[in-house]
């Protein structure tokens, strides 16, 4: 059951993720890119984590892929018809991954397969709160003041000051 | 009987189809794509272990950070491209070439 549940996902993540490399159109690519998260996010199930899979589609799908599609709209030619090329590199790039790929490959089924999925700690979720708030409190609180420097500085970035010199903050 | 060495290869492969993106694409927002797909490839990778190898819930926390850098590396990023698109007409990564001498 685990098995067959393991490769559908499986096919699915390469699909979508093949899918929104060779799409030509850059929304199909967004789209197929949503799918991939998703699916991403069935493999953690699948991990037996389920708050980061919940936590990937938050965050991923809710708000990474909305901002893309933003992203996407407010740069936008006439029409979104092959806006999603390739450059030049585009054998060359194909010749790296699947270079890079198959090295990875040949190094990864040498693996020892003994490894048994470990026992997860039964109170999983306070285990993670313990450790975020507990352990790596100054991390936890790090990150989050990267995300609010993060956000702010998109603002400034964003903000059109060329025709509004007068807003200029002083 | 799903081992740890199946979940490396999924990973893997995610990873080299994102880096074909970054290296192949022309519109840089599907460059930011390409760098997503490789980042969740790396946070099944780190799941992954901690599932298999190791008896804590370490693996958990790294990814929930690179999910918060991932999130403000896309909100950075797009910020940039639409300043490009607004100044210079083009978000081709071939014609960004300010740097170039």
């Amino acid at each position: 059951m685990l098995t067959a549940l393991f490769a559908v996902f499986a096919i699915l993540v390469l699909g979508f993720a093949l899918a929104t490399v060779m799409s030509r159109n850059l929304v199909h690519s967004a789209l197929f890119l949503i799918g991939v998260f998703i699916s991403v996010a069935a493999m953690f199930l699948l991990l037996e984590s389920n708050f980061i899979a919940i936590a990937q589609v938050w965050v991923y799908v809710g708000a990474i892929a909305i901002m893309l599609v933003f992203g996407i709209m407010l740069t936008r030619k006439r029409t979104m018809n092959d806006s999603n090329a390739f450059n030049r590199y585009k054998w060359g790039g194909l010749f790296a991954g699947a270079g890079l790929f198959a090295l990875l490959c040949r190094s990864l089924i040498q693996l020892p397969v003994t490894a048994v999925p470990q026992p997860i700690p039964s109170d999983y979720l306070t285990v993670i709160a313990q450790a975020l708030m507990h352990h790596y409190v100054i991390a936890f609180e790090l990150a989050g003041f990267m995300l609010l420097v993060a956000a702010l500085g998109a603002i400034i970035l964003g903000k059109d000051y060329e025709n509004h010199t007068e807003e200029l903050p002083s | 009987m799903i081992t740890l060495t199946h979940y490396l290869i999924v990973a893997a492969a995610l990873f080299c189809i994102g880096l074909y993106g970054v290296l192949a694409k022309k519109n840089a927002i599907a460059v930011i794509m390409g760098i997503e797909m490789m980042l969740n490839a790396v946070n099944l990778n780190f799941l992954a272990f901690n599932r298999f190898l190791y008896q804590d819930v370490m693996g958990s926390l790294f990814v929930l950070f690179i999910i918060a850098v991932a999130a403000a590396e896309v909100a950075i990023g797009l910020a940039i491209i639409i300043v490009l698109s607004r100044k210079r007409q083009s978000i081709t990564v071939d014609d960004l070439d300010l740097l170039k001498w």
